[in-house]
Order: structure tokens, then sequence, then C-alpha cells
């Protein structure tokens, strides 16, 4: 396609399945950096911002959102061949998303309350990440990712390194922040032990207890982590939320909650 | 201070204040019975307890990022798109992080139940061997802010249930305040050494670096890139040679500069070789893989100073022949008699007509009495290892082995935290150390 006169500007397609938006959203939302980076990558393939559609190959593929229906199979194993670097964008493609909460239950029954002609309908009883399926080079986390590790990882294809986004747990960036512990101080649920940073702390500055969209950092305790909120007085089923809401079907989460829904019953 | 308007407290204020005091030291109830407590920490690194609280952490850092004298940060080089330029920002970090122990070929603390001792140990036990006191100053944050519960207290209790009392006679310099600044120097030329390994000489240099001894090392940076701590190699009239294996994202970008291209450069930093306690003996240098760049330097003056010493020598071992570095170099010091050079590979082709087999099988051929041998060594830690092994049972004395210790490391200068191995900042204590010095640190797993 033609260029502004250009030469080797990366070709960059971002890619959808099973999501909300929210992610590609984000990307649109860096208004003072979007004509650095359209100067700097060639933006070819992008559902959200344009219904122009470019063919591969691609240098870079972000895709959003999980796999989640039959046709989506496919379609991430054709991408990833277009792709010479493929990258996950937010909790749906990374983790499954909200929608995994269905590989705990009878996906048949939630399709019958859900839809008056379930039978129209056609997904997978899972919704499961893109690294089930194919071979992911790198992972923005988060419900929705943030603009800056964004940047970040950006800036790193451009200088030609591997990005500095740490994965350590969101006390830290309560620490950094100044922010009093919402569990000691304020008996709060939170999952911010066991998730990985990235957002600034954004729920406990605004006094909720960390929902775990990130999720699992390297290394998660998670399973000391449910004994103390049960230990705190939680009921399992809390627990089991808790842990299940945005990142449940990643690992070592996922062990988690298949465990506390046996004691569930 | 003195324009304060003050007065002396009255009799009631002063007794109050001791009154407060009292209080407090009553609400903490029992102490902790703190006699003695570095050495019992030290007797204790293999209890099973260790592992039974690293289950129960959750490694969120809440008691690190709390604690008054946590000082461990982590060094960012953020930078604009553009990558020309950058800021080094540091930021508090947590040696319980997952990463922060590690470097390109491994992780030094991989199990929880290693970061966990080293916090612990550093607060109670290494701390006086770095700064002469405790690191617990009894506030208690990091038990009232622990979201599982766990009390140091309780752990200390039944880690290292109290002995008899040990005296501290540790006086220990403070850590260096300088934050370090870089000054630029430009690329000279790059020789490939190996299929993954250059050695880039540098010139145009902050005179500082060319008085550097060798043993010691430099933090290298690119705008935009986190900066690595590199041995100098070898020392020239006007520059310094750094022999860098591609391994991670800076190495691999420093590899591939070309001549005239800027880097920043902050050093030279650590201990270095003590060559003078080689006169008169017999100087043993043994190099496994890339092991022989921090050596080299110290050959060049070992081979420039031959004749203070009983006999020099060089045992080089590498993994195949294409893998040796400093092919030429190798050579000459053979050719200038002033050094016996030796060396062997872990496998080669049937085009290889020398020695085959470790490093340590070289140690057969020592004739000399190994009581008059001082022994300088570096390698990966294991090759480490199983050479200082075989040199102590050849009789070589422990005070008399040297040897170079790798960590990760962000700020090269004492204050990032990353490489402390029990007690000590490997920056600055280190690289090189006194066998003897590190004790049986040398040999653990998860320091």
């Amino acid at each position: 396609m033609a260029t502004s006169g250009r030469t080797a500007r990366p070709r960059v397609a971002v890619a959808k399945f099973a999501s909300c938006d929210g992610c590609q959203l984000t990307i649109l939302d860096l208004e003072d950096q979007l004509l650095e980076i359209v100067s700097r990558f060639d933006i070819v393939e992008f559902p959200e911002a344009t219904s122009r559609r470019s063919p591969g190959p691609y240098d870079i593929v972000f895709v959003e959102g999980s796999i989640s229906a039959p046709e989506h199979l496919d379609a991430i194993k054709e991408l990833r061949k277009q792709a010479r670097v493929l990258v996950t964008i937010g909790a749906c493609a990374t983790a499954g998303g909200i929608q995994a909460l269905r590989n705990w239950a009878d996906h048949d029954a939630y399709r019958a309350a859900v839809y008056t002609h379930p039978e129209w309908i056609e997904s997978l009883a899972t919704a499961t990440p893109a690294s089930e399926h194919v071979k992911v080079d790198a992972e923005l986390r988060g419900c929705p990712i943030d603009p800056g590790q964004l940047l970040e990882l950006l800036t790193a294809v451009l200088v030609g390194r591997r990005p500095q986004i740490r994965d350590e747990a969101v006390c830290r960036e309560c620490k950094r922040k100044g922010i009093v512990c919402l569990v000691v101080a304020g008996g709060q649920a939170c999952m911010g032990p066991v998730t990985t940073s990235g957002c600034n702390a954004l729920c406990p500055t605004y006094d909720r207890g960390c929902f775990g969209c990130f999720g699992p950092r390297a290394g998660a305790n998670a399973r000391s982590w449910s004994n103390g909120l049960l230990k705190s007085g939680r009921p399992p089923e809390e627990v089991w939320r808790l842990f299940a809401g945005f990142t449940g079907y990643a690992e070592p989460f996922r062990t988690v909650i298949t465990e506390l829904g046996k004691t569930k019953g | 201070m003195a324009k304060l308007p003050t007065r002396r407290p009255s009799h009631a204020e002063a007794g109050a204040a001791v009154d407060r005091v009292e209080s407090v030291r009553t609400q903490m109830g029992e102490p902790l019975p703190m006699a003695g407590i570095g050495d019992r920490l030290k007797l204790q690194l293999d209890n099973p307890r260790w592992a039974q609280v690293a289950d129960r952490c959750v490694e969120c850092g809440n008691c690190t990022m709390s604690c008054p004298t946590c000082f461990c940060t982590s060094v960012i080089e953020a930078s604009d798109m553009d990558g020309k330029s950058s800021i080094t920002e540091r930021q508090w970090d947590t040696c319980f992080d997952v990463a922060f122990a590690k470097v390109a070929g491994g992780d030094f603390r991989a199990r929880p139940r290693d970061r966990y001792r080293q916090w612990l140990t550093h607060k109670f036990s290494t701390w006086w061997d770095q700064f002469g006191s405790s690191g617990c100053v009894g506030c208690g944050r990091c038990i009232t802010w622990c979201p599982v519960q766990i009390d140091v207290r309780e752990e200390l209790a039944a880690i290292a249930p109290p002995i008899a009392p040990v005296e501290h006679p540790v006086a220990v310099e403070p850590v260096a305040a300088s934050p370090g600044s870089y000054s630029i120097a430009r690329l000279a030329s790059a020789r490939p050494e190996t299929e993954d390994t250059t050695t880039l000489s540098l010139t145009d240099l902050d005179p500082a670096f060319l008085e550097g001894r060798p043993g010691q090392f430099v933090m290298i940076a690119l705008p935009a890139f986190p900066a690595v701590p590199i041995s100098i190699s070898r020392f020239r009239a006007n520059a310094i040679d750094l022999t860098i294996r591609a391994v991670g994202q800076t190495s691999t970008a420093l590899v591939n500069l070309h001549p005239g291209a800027k880097v920043g450069l902050r050093g030279p930093l650590g201990t270095f070789w003590p060559i003078q306690e080689a006169y008169g003996r017999h100087a043993v240098v043994v190099a496994g893989g890339v092991g022989l760049s921090p050596l080299h330097g110290l050959v060049d003056a070992l081979v420039a100073n031959h004749d203070r010493f009983e006999s020099v020598s060089l045992f080089y071992g590498s993994r195949t022949p294409e893998d040796q570095l400093f092919r030429d170099d190798l050579a000459a010091w053979t050719a200038s008699k002033a050094i016996d050079v030796v060396v062997t590979v872990d496998r080669a082709g049937p085009e290889w007509k020398g020695r085959v087999g470790v490093v340590t099988n070289l140690f057969d051929m020592i004739s000399w009495d190994c009581t008059k041998v001082t022994a300088f060594v570096v390698g990966p830690e294991r090759m480490m290892q199983a050479s200082v092994q075989g040199l102590i049972s050849k009789g070589v004395p422990t005070d008399r082995i040297h040897v170079s210790m790798e960590r990760h490391m962000e700020c090269g200068i004492g204050l990032c935290g990353h490489c402390q191995m029990a007690g000590r900042f490997v920056c600055k204590d280190g690289p090189v150390f006194r066998l003897n010095d590190l004790g049986d640190m040398f040999n653990r797993e998860g320091i």
C-alpha cells in the first residue's frame, strides 16, 4: 500500500475476537501520541478505527478478545501465519476474559437463559486466550490495557529492545502512591497481592479492592491468598467470585477457582 | 532549627516523655531475644521453616515497602519513541520480586524460600556485616501490614531460638552516597571473539577509567537501554576493552554498535585482583568460558611482572575450541614464555589436537607445593565451585583463592540492592572476593 514516502515503517494490524473493544479504544485514546505513532508505524488494519481492510503479512499484530466462536479457531491461526510478531492485548486475549466464566458453567443453559433463539447462536463451550491456540510473542494485560505500557511496547519495538514492563504485585503501586492498604486497614477483599501491576493501582486509588484484571503475576501464591481471604471470614462463594472475575482462567487462579468450586459444592 | 522558638521542657513534660517511651515498650510486649541473632540465623540457613513460611508468604512486598530501612530500587531507562535519549529513573523495588536476582544465565534466588530467607536474614543478620547495626528498628510495620499475618518475631523465634550471645565487633564503611554519573566514551573498534562474544575498544575516556585495575567493571548504557555491568578485559594506553557476550537486550545492542558510536560509562567500579598477594608465590589463573574476560587484565599484569612470581600459569577451559576467547592473546602469552598457558575444551571435532576434558583435570599437572599457590578463579558458578574444590584438595589455602562473582546489578554503586549476596554488595564489596571471606555462601543455593 502507498505510504507517505517513508520506508520501513512496520506494518501494524489490530484484530479483534470476542471483546468489548475497550483495548482498541485505549489505542485511539492516545490522542497526544497518535500522530507520532502513525508517523512511525503503518497501521493498515484496525476495525475500531477504520473499515478499510488490508491483507497480511504484518510486522506486528495486536490481538484483542478471546477465542469464543468456532470461526475464531481458524482465524487466529491464519493471523499467526500473517504476523511476524503477535501481541495479545487485554484480559480477554491474554486470559479468556470475563467470558471465560462460562468455562465453569453449563454453556447450553447460559445460552438458553440469555437468548430467545439460542439455536441461532454459534459459540464454543469455552472462551480461551489466544495462547491456547497459537504462539504469542508478547502480552499487554489489563481490562483495558494501560496506555503507558502500550507506548513502552511500541517504543521498545522501535528501539529494538525488550519492553521494560514490570511483573510485580499491585501492592507495590499502592505503596509508591501512598495508598493505605485496603486489605489490612480497610478490611476489603483485594486481588492486589497476586495480581500483576501496570494499572498504577487504579481501583485502590478510588478505595476499591483490586479486581485482578491484569491477571496473575509471575510466581503468584494464589493458594495462600485464597486461604488468607477464607481465614478472614469470607465465604468460599465470595472468594470464588473474586478470583474468577476477569482473569480467572489464567493459572494459578484457575486451579484455586476449581478447588473452591468443589468446596462450594 | 536555630530560628525555632524553644524552651526547656517542664519536669512534667520530661516525665511524660519518659512515660510515653515506657508505655510503647510495654505495648510491644515480650521483646524478641536479639542477642546474637545475626549469628543464630547464619546457622539456620537450611532450616525447613524457610519453606513453610514461604508457602504462606504471598510476596506482595508490603513488608519491604513499609520497612523504614529497606532501600532496594530498580533502575529504569525511560525513553521517548526516538530512543535517542533517555532518563535514568530509580523506583522503589523489593527483593521479593521474582526477577530481582535474575541474570541472563539464570536466577540466583529462584524459589520463594530463597527470597524470604534473603529478606529476613538481611534485616536481622547480614545487616550487621554491612552496616554494623540491626536492619530492624522494631517499628512493627512489616507485621502490621502483612496481609497473611506473618509475624517476623514468630519466624525468628522458630528459626533461630536464643543461644549464648555473641559480640559483634563489626565496623563497616557506610554505603556510597554518590549517585554516580555517566561519562561518554567512543567506540574505537569492535572485534568478534566468538559467535556470540565481541570485544569493544572504548576511547575518548574519562581518565578515571584508564586508572582502573584488573578485575574492576563498568556500568555501560545506551540511551533507552538498561545499563549492564561489564568487566574491563584489557587496559590500553588510551582505551579500555570490554568483552561482551550477547545474551540480553543491552548486550546485543552493544555488540552491534559501529565504530564511532557513543556509549555511557560509569566506573571503574568494584574490587580488583590483589596481585601483590601473589608476589613470591605460584600465581595460578583458572578461567572458564567468558570468565577469561575479567582475568585478561590480570594475566597481562602477571606476564609483565613475571619475575616477581615463583611461577605464573593459566588454566583455561571452554566448551568447544570455537568458544575460546582471546585466541591471539593466548598465543602471544604462550610465546612470551612468561606464563604457562594450558587450554582444554569440553568437546571438539577431530581437527582439535589439544586437550579435552574439564578444566579441573588440568590441576593434576600441578607439581609445585600448593601451599605456595595464590589462585584467581572466574567462570560459571558450577565451574568455579569445582575448581575451588580441586584447588583446596591440592592444598591451596582458602585465603589464597580469589574469585569474581556475578549477580544481577542495576546501579553498580551499592544503592539498588539487587546484587546483594548474604551481606555483601557484589558491586562494591566485590566482584572480586577472597574465598574465605565468602565462607559457606560460595557453595550455597539460593543466595
